[in-house]
């Protein structure tokens, strides 16, 4: 596996080109503009003091950073919305062909922050992931529900996937997010990208930000966007955000502690990275927990929801613990509308 | 409506992402070609995926598809026209806003077979058939 951190070539080369007028003919369509291009920005930037500084651990410039994410929308039930009509902010000199990978360094309260890469075959892995137990990112809380795929309502999410570039147990890499944002939000867009370079040989600008409001710990949500370069985006064109929640679950971004809908008490996992060396606390959360049933239709309501107040009486029911296990076991499955 | 549709969807039915397909495969082009017989019509957006095979006709109206085979990807067409679906699933998960199920009330299952892609593991081919009416 061969990986380039440091890009330097690639830009001194696209300085070149440049000035040349060789990206030029090159431009990008109409139908895919890109937003925050302009030509003249292109020449400055890359001639800039900052664009040194890309492709640095320490230090990425400000052309990497993604458009603006004040207004998304409230999670509604879709694990992704699309940002600025599908179309991400990459500047034209961003569009290298040579691959690189770029990860921020942690900031004060130990968050990831913008990650970058150009994806291409030579720097995706070749042999299978290795753990990444050991990494506890901003927030992290193990802790786990019945009604989360997997059970553990965390997973340590890789920025860019593990199948596009391979990194590990990065610590710049990884940070806290649910099951939800993982498979549901992140996967397809990144099963996507690794299957458009293993057909075509192209490669792809890939750039992941987590979004933390204020001082959270734990990020409300990860903006993605992608471009496949020779072809111009015709191949692939996204600029996604993937909400960070899980459905059923509320959780307390500024510290990652969570608890089921409906439900008062909040989880004891304290295994984090802001605490102390400890070692990791699976629990799951141990108030016991009223749900009404529908024993005509199996189906599992919390008492709040407005199809258990219309349960006839003799269908009704009603089941108090955490073991909702026994209850999917017996046939019963969880209403649509309150266990979103 | 003697035409025979084909469309790639992944393991949740999804079709396409703002208008563009979700994924791509060498192997599955060439059993498409296999399976068409030199009779597959595409439309422009498809013709990167066959620019080594100067057999295949590029269309602008599904219409000008009538008795051949047509490769749908970005957009669905009707299904009016449509006698055979065949039908490729992916078994993975991609991003989708536009899904396709087969309404098995119209089509019936008549054959299903894996096999292996360039860069897919298994690759589901399924040919559904219109019920007589």
């Amino acid at each position: 596996m061969k990986k380039i951190r440091l890009p330097l070539v690639a830009l001194i080369l696209c300085l070149i080109l440049t000035l040349c007028g060789c990206l030029d003919t090159a431009d990008i369509n109409a139908s895919n503009s890109i937003v925050s291009y302009s030509s003249s920005n292109a020449t400055t930037d890359i001639s800039s003091v900052e664009d040194e500084k890309l492709g640095t651990d320490d230090n990425l410039s400000s052309q990497t950073r993604p458009s603006n994410t004040d207004n998304i929308p409230a999670y509604s039930n879709k694990p992704y919305v699309v940002l600025n009509g599908n179309k991400p902010s990459f500047t034209k000199d961003m569009l290298v062909t040579k691959s690189y990978e770029s990860y921020s360094s942690l900031d004060a309260l130990n968050r990831c922050s913008v990650a970058v890469a150009c994806i291409g075959k030579d720097i995706m892995p070749t042999e299978d992931r290795g753990s990444i137990g050991q990494v506890k990112p901003s927030g992290w809380q193990t802790v786990k529900y019945d009604i989360v795929d997997g059970k553990y309502l965390y997973n340590r999410c890789h920025l860019i996937g593990y199948q596009l570039t391979g990194e590990n147990a990065n610590t710049k890499n990884l940070i806290t997010g649910t099951r939800y944002l993982n498979v549901e939000g992140m996967l397809p867009f990144e099963n996507m990208v690794a299957d458009y370079i293993k057909e075509t040989d192209n490669h792809v600008i890939y750039r992941i930000t987590p979004i933390f409001k204020g001082n959270n710990l734990v990020a409300s949500g990860v903006q993605m966007e992608g471009y496949s370069v020779e072809d111009n985006g015709d191949g692939l064109c996204f600029n996604v955000y993937c909400y960070n929640v899980q459905p059923g679950i509320e959780i307390d971004y500024a510290t990652g502690k969570s608890w089921l809908k409906g439900a008062s008490s909040v989880s004891s996992g304290v295994s984090s990275a802001t605490s102390s060396a400890t070692a990791s606390i699976t629990s799951t959360p141990s108030s016991k927990i009223s749900y009404i049933l529908n024993t005509s239709s199996k189906k599992i309501h919390y008492p709040s929801c407005v199809s258990a107040k219309k349960i006839k009486d003799e269908n009704r029911g009603e089941y108090s613990g955490t073991n909702l296990k026994s209850l999917l076991g017996q046939g019963y499955t969880y209403c649509g509308n309150c266990f979103r | 409506m003697p035409m025979k549709l084909i469309l790639c969807v992944d393991e949740k039915g999804g079709f396409s992402f703002f208008g563009k397909r979700q994924s791509r495969d060498k192997i599955l082009i060439n059993e498409i070609l296999k399976e068409t017989g030199g009779n597959l019509f595409i439309d422009e957006y498809s013709a990167c995926l066959f620019s080594e095979f100067k057999d295949v006709k590029i269309i602008k109206d599904i219409s000008e598809a009538a008795l051949g085979y047509f490769f749908a990807e970005g957009h669905l067409p009707s299904l009016d026209l449509v006698d055979e679906i065949i039908l490729y699933c992916w078994n993975r998960h991609y991003p989708a806003d536009i899904f396709f199920m087969v309404d098995e009330s119209l089509f019936i299952l008549e054959f299903e077979q894996d096999f292996k892609g360039s860069s897919h593991e298994k690759i589901t081919k399924k040919i559904y058939r219109r019920k007589l009416s």
